[in-house]
């Protein structure tokens, strides 16, 4: 087998096996901090947003309106100041070292118990989650007292409170949580993109450098001049592993990200990474390695006429160099709100890029993606023809 | 049958019978000369032709880009002539070269070993290239090396010049060839180091295989076989046979070489 050969050349470099750890370990580390710090910054948002106190000054006579204080007391937002008067109370206010003020008139409770009016006075400037909260406790204090009212004069609530609307506040969680995970699944589809197209390039590039580029340099192509056996064979056998390597390499990235996935975190992350498992499951994972495959065999026909034409370390840093800005280029056009359609389905590396994005919004047509795969596949073909050629004629010279 | 300044006097006897008969045969690359400007030409070998007869010894000599290894190369199926034709054991080359090179064995000193494998993988790498049969490679490969004192799992980039001399010549001898074509095998080695390469000549002699030997150095071991040919910038300026030559210039054939160089170059 000739492959056997391309194998032992490989894998006896050190860089090699070095090169397939890093591929599993960078996107699981990437990603394993991803989750966590998106985690506690969420985490700690919720928890600032539940644990401020909103400082709101209390002003009546002993025992009056206790039944407004106690629910005033009850919100673990409001914290209530007693003993102090109305112009410091006003002063503060207008300084925002206090969020509201509250006074209750003289006979409050008798007022109340008379079906007299009674009075409170709010101080407050302008709107605040603290103006918020105090207008909603008097609002249902209002209600109660009304509801009461209308009982004891024998007429039914309805009369005065035709609708009950129940408000249910979810906005401080849920919005939250939503967004970031919108986010994050734009973080995780155009990161993930990006280390695929990396790793499978760095891939292809070393497999190919190995068994293809420094063989040229060195002169091995006089071995294979004399073969008996045809030089596309022994091509296939440099490009089928060079594909390999560079599929295996964007496969443990794939891993990696999955393995990061799995990882148990701490917080309201748990939410979220319920979401992105929900949409990431092994099912996505093997459509997003479905769509390399041809890329894998891209790249390997990419490096390949790279490493014919520029073989002197100068033109190959220079080569690089225009691969990794294609590359920004791709990602950057990528990270746009589009997702796989037939218009953008040709171009390669964009499509990957659309591929991934589409699947993790599991807004995706799987016909769409089969159809994505060939002229992914053609792209290769083209390449590798090229590289065939070039290949076929270093060695007839 | 004499040719000089690559003219054949007697065309028809050409490849009467022969191992190897070459008629007007025509070279040329094209070497690059940046992206924008037209590449350049160079002639590698103009109007060559000779034959050889089975199981004789032919020295190939000539200066540095004469268009030895050109040659070495055409008649070892591993490069086409642009004109002319070339037949190896009747087979013609630009038809047949898949066919030649199952029955070559090419040796040179350029020639590199895969550094990552040892001297078995390389052995086994290359019997598979020459299209063996797997039943026969491991009996072949385990045969040559023992012949060749060669030990099987040293890595070939820990080869000293003489080891890496040895492998090459197993390598050759894989596919029990009946024609061998060794170019500028001594290359860089001294009397002892070269003498597996004369040692392989001198068996070939014996069981009648045929050699073509390019050589670069001018000690006297380089002057044997039965015939010479001598190149300049790919144009043949002499052939004989190597009793005449020995006979016309005498003990001195490095002397011989070289004077028939500088008639070469008065003549241009």
């Amino acid at each position: 087998m000739l492959i056997t050969k391309e194998i032992k050349s490989l894998f006896r470099q050190s860089r090699s096996s070095w090169l397939l750890l890093m591929a599993f370990f960078i996107p699981f580390a990437l990603f394993f901090m991803l989750f966590r710090f998106s985690g506690q910054i969420i985490q700690s948002q919720i928890d600032s947003s539940t644990t401020k106190k909103y400082k709101v000054v209390w002003i009546a006579e002993d025992g009056q309106a206790e039944e407004i204080k106690r629910k005033l007391k009850l919100n673990l937002q409001i914290e209530l100041k007693e003993n102090i008067g109305e112009d410091e109370m006003i002063e503060a206010i207008e300084n925002d070292s206090l969020s509201a003020g509250i006074i209750i008139g003289e006979n409050f409770d008798s007022a109340i118990a008379k079906k007299e009016k009674a009075e409170i006075t709010f101080y407050f400037k302008g709107s605040s989650r603290a103006v918020n909260i105090v207008e909603k406790t008097l609002a249902g204090y209002r209600k109660e007292i009304v509801k009461q009212n209308l009982k004891d004069s024998g007429l039914p609530e309805a009369m005065l409170n035709p609708i009950d609307v129940n408000e249910q506040d979810l906005s401080s969680m849920q919005d939250m949580i939503d967004n970031l995970s919108e986010l994050l699944d734009r973080t995780i589809s155009s990161l993930l993109s990006i280390l695929l197209l990396i790793f499978g390039a760095v891939g292809a590039r070393h497999a190919l450098n190995t068994v293809f580029w420094r063989e040229a340099h060195q002169g091995y192509t006089l071995l294979y001049s004399q073969s008996v056996v045809s030089s596309t064979r022994i091509f296939l056998s440099k490009i089928g592993l060079a594909s390999l390597f560079s599929f295996s390499m964007m496969g443990l990235s794939v891993l990696g990200f999955a393995a990061a996935l799995s990882m148990d975190q701490t917080g309201i992350i748990q939410g979220i990474m319920l979401q992105i498992r929900t949409l990431l499951n092994w099912t996505s994972l093997s459509y997003i390695l479905f769509c390399s495959l041809p890329m894998a065999f891209i790249f390997s026909g990419f490096w390949g006429i790279i490493g014919f034409n520029f073989h002197r370390s100068l033109s190959v840093l220079l080569a690089n160099i225009a691969f990794l800005l294609l590359l920004i280029i791709f990602v950057l056009l990528g990270s746009s709100s589009q997702m796989l359609n037939a218009s953008n389905m040709f171009y390669p590396f964009l499509s990957l890029v659309f591929s991934i994005k589409s699947i993790m919004s599991a807004d995706f047509n799987l016909l769409l993606l089969l159809k994505a795969f060939v002229p992914m596949l053609v792209w290769g073909i083209i390449f590798n023809v090229l590289n065939l050629w070039r290949f076929r004629k270093s060695i007839k010279n | 049958m004499t040719y000089f300044f690559g003219r054949c006097k007697d065309t028809n006897l050409v490849n009467l019978l022969s191992m190897i008969g070459v008629e007007h045969l025509y070279k040329n690359f094209k070497q690059p000369n940046g992206l924008l400007k037209k590449a350049f030409r160079s002639t590698a070998l103009d109007d060559i032709s000779f034959s050889l007869e089975e199981g004789a010894v032919l020295m190939v000599l000539g200066t540095k880009a004469s268009g030895k290894s050109t040659l070495l190369r055409i008649l070892a199926a591993m490069q086409f002539p642009d004109k002319g034709t070339v037949e190896i054991m009747g087979l013609d080359l630009n038809k047949q070269a898949v066919e030649i090179r199952k029955k070559i064995g090419y040796f040179s000193h350029e020639q590199s070993y895969f550094d990552n494998l040892t001297i078995k993988e390389q052995l086994f790498y290359f019997a598979n290239l020459k299209g063996l049969k797997s039943s026969e490679i491991a009996v072949k490969i385990d045969s040559l090396m023992q012949k060749w004192d060669l030990k099987p799992n040293k890595k070939t980039s820990l080869l000293s010049i003489e080891e890496k001399l040895r492998l090459g010549i197993a390598q050759t001898m894989l596919n029990d060839p009946k024609l061998i074509i060794l170019d500028e095998p001594s290359f860089g080695l001294d009397i002892f180091g070269a003498k597996p390469i004369l040692d392989l000549v001198a068996e070939a002699k014996l069981s009648g295989t045929t050699v073509v030997y390019a050589g670069s150095n001018l000690s006297k071991t380089e002057f044997f076989g039965d015939k010479i040919i001598v190149l300049d910038r790919g144009r043949m300026i002499y052939t004989d046979t190597m009793t005449e030559f020995k006979n016309k210039y005498g003990n001195s054939p490095a002397e011989g070489y070289l004077q028939i160089l500088n008639e070469n170059l008065k003549t241009v």
